[in-house]
């Protein structure tokens, strides 16, 4: 029964939001479908005890959004008209295009150096230099540094990537490293 | 990340294929502790024990793999309810598809930091994903199936990340975890003066006891009946023998507890049977606790068979997600060249890579991850005399239809009324669909491809 009603109260939100977002774009409406989001994480929680219930409700609020979104197309489309106008013709493609020149490669290639690995280990030791100066146990320093150092990471690669000025770029991570290492180290 | 995506997301059934890939083991739920010692002492003194292994196992039976099964860290064998040591363990191919998505085959340490770095690295994905995309609200249920290919590629892509940020984030610092764990505690040892990276393990991972002389017949059943009573709602899952081919070794049994996320509470006796104490997963440190539900977080092994539908489901939306985001990407460039379609049989070539690297495996028992990669590469390569995309797609979804009704043939043969059992048909059915699916569109898809060509030419004269 308690399975069924959340189940009910999931697809409900999705639902809401869907009517809020697709005819009224009514506030009110919307702001009902996250109430009842909110209200079927108490109730999955209930059943399923908080840990797994959380999961599951933020798991059933993607599924079902992707059903809503999915029935859908079903009443406004014909599906085969896509089908057939991305159908690229017979072409005699170049190895590489010519629009690939070295120095495109060359930016590449200092960029994803930058990215990657300097503003994984940029991360790291930031992540581990910031828990250091809170009075935490071990346990929670490192479990601490360890959930947040992919976002860490993940916003530094994304920040790099966006930015225009390489040089500012490379000053702010490795100014990271220095000032974290010395937190760490020194 | 699309082999690290198409891999996890079938690795979520991986305990279910390890018991399609053996078939004919003996299955039962109920056994009896002092058969289950007895068994396990003989084993130990028999020669398909390895002397030189450090751990030796007891994997107990639960309702995915009803079966109980001895090992030493190469190899197993499944044991009858009589205590006969049965059929021998196999997972190799089990074994490939884990070792893809955990490594993508590469040596450990380093395919595991690898694969994790793409981890932190799909964080970046998804933060860059929402940034640049301002109408967010606005085009939440939104599918434009008419529209261009790259139209319709970005809704799906977008639709599919931004419902499923909250699960993709999940599997994203989850992913990252295994990898960095060791390098996290090694670096933060190195920042501490008056600890060694040995004590800061310790404080997350608890320590082993410190045993002497502990020899003599293993207490298996002594130890079993204190679990039942210190843990009555647990669910048993395995027992290590700890430094198995030494005096200092001792047992510890892992139990799944009931409603919570933590891959287990461990429990530990030494040889004679003697409790010597809890590591503290269940009701340790908050942060303790957090580490220890990463497993069953990532792989959705809790809450039993619907997690795992629920998990292959946004696990297959993430492999579509990452694939669109490539197709997007090359949509978006004024150009076509070979990547196009070195692409697009990557893609579809991987499918039949995993399915013939299982006939090989599973049916003839040659060892396939060379022959994994070696199509990967192949059908890559195969896809550049293609003539485009939506051949490529067409015929590699046919290969995939053919090689897995090939193997689900030839795992018929090889085992008989066997492949009949349940065992075998949940993988099986889910296969043979599988293979139905992509025999229709591949079918379909060259009619498609014929119209769309011609159309396509009309509108070019």
């Amino acid at each position: 029964m308690g399975l069924y009603l959340s189940l009910i109260i999931s697809l409900l939100s999705v639902v809401l939001l869907f009517v809020s977002w697709n005819r009224t774009k009514s506030r009110f409406i919307s702001t009902f479908g996250w109430f009842f989001f909110a209200v079927s994480i108490f109730i999955w929680a209930k059943i399923l005890g908080s840990e797994i219930g959380t999961v599951y409700a933020l798991n059933f609020l993607s599924v079902f959004a992707w059903v809503v979104t999915y029935l859908k197309t079903l009443n406004d489309n014909n599906w085969q008209i896509s089908a057939i106008s991305g159908t690229p013709v017979n072409i005699n493609l170049p190895s590489v295009s010519a629009a690939i020149s070295h120095q495109t490669l060359i930016n590449n290639f200092v960029l994803f150096i930058l990215a990657v690995p300097l503003a994984g280990v940029a991360s790291i030791l930031f992540s581990l230099a910031a828990v250091s100066l809170f009075p935490l146990t071990i346990v929670a320093k490192i479990g601490i540094s360890i959930f947040i150092f992919p976002i860490i990471w993940g916003g530094l690669s994304f920040w790099v990537c966006a930015k225009t000025k390489m040089p500012l770029a490379y000053s702010l991570v490795t100014s990271i490293v220095l000032i974290s290492s010395t937190i760490l180290f020194l | 990340m699309y082999l690290i995506c198409l891999s996890g997301t079938i690795a979520v059934f991986y305990e279910e294929i390890e018991r399609w890939e053996q078939p004919v083991a003996e299955e039962y739920l109920s056994y009896d502790k002092s058969i289950v010692e007895q068994s396990f002492n003989a084993y130990i003194k028999t020669k398909k024990h390895n002397e030189s292994s450090e751990h030796l196992y007891i994997v107990f039976p639960n309702e995915v793999i009803p079966r109980l099964k001895f090992a030493d860290d190469m190899s197993g064998w499944y044991v009858n309810a009589d205590g006969k040591m049965g059929r021998e363990s196999i997972d190799d191919w089990t074994e490939l598809l884990k070792g893809l998505h955990n490594n993508l085959h590469l040596p450990i340490s380093f395919g595991y930091l690898f694969v994790s770095a793409i981890g932190a690295l799909f964080c970046g994905l998804i933060f860059s994903g929402f940034l640049s995309h301002p109408s967010i609200f606005k085009d939440a249920f939104k599918w434009r199936t008419k529209s261009s290919q790259r139209i319709n590629q970005t809704d799906i892509h977008n639709r599919l990340s931004v419902w499923g940020a909250p699960f993709h984030l999940m599997i994203a610092i989850t992913g990252t975890f295994y990898g960095f764990i060791l390098l996290f505690m090694i670096v933060f040892s190195q920042s501490i003066d008056d600890l060694d990276q040995q004590q800061v393990m310790d404080q997350v991972y608890p320590a082993e006891p410190k045993l002497e002389n502990q020899t003599g017949e293993i207490k298996v059943a002594i130890a079993l009946t204190e679990i039942e009573q210190l843990t009555p709602d647990g669910q048993l899952l395995f027992m290590i023998i700890h430094d198995a081919n030494t005096e200092q070794r001792f047992m510890e049994f892992f139990v799944q507890q009931p409603g919570r996320l933590i891959y287990s509470e461990n429990y530990r006796f030494d040889i004679a049977g003697n409790y010597l104490g809890k590591s503290g997963f269940s009701d340790g440190h908050i942060a303790k606790q957090i580490a220890y539900s990463v497993y069953r977080i990532h792989f959705g092994h809790f809450a039993g068979y619907a997690t795992k539908i629920i998990y292959f489901v946004l696990g297959l939306a993430l492999t579509v997600i990452s694939v669109s985001g490539i197709n997007i990407w090359l949509a978006k460039r004024k150009y076509k060249d070979k990547i196009n379609l070195l692409w697009s049989a990557f893609v579809w070539g991987t499918p039949i890579a995993l399915s013939v690297s299982a006939i090989t495996q599973v049916i003839f028992h040659i060892e396939s991850i060379n022959i994994f990669w070696g199509l990967v590469v192949g059908c890559s390569l195969a896809g550049l005399k293609q003539q485009n995309e939506i051949i490529i797609r067409r015929n590699y979804q046919l290969l995939t239809a053919v090689s897995l009704f090939v193997l689900l043939a030839g795992f018929s043969i090889k085992y008989g009324e066997f492949s009949l059992n349940n065992s075998s048909l949940t993988i099986s059915i889910p296969l043979l669909i599988c293979a139905a699916y992509f025999l229709y569109k591949g079918l379909t898809r060259k009619i498609l491809s014929t119209q769309g060509q011609q159309e396509s030419q009309e509108k070019i004269t």
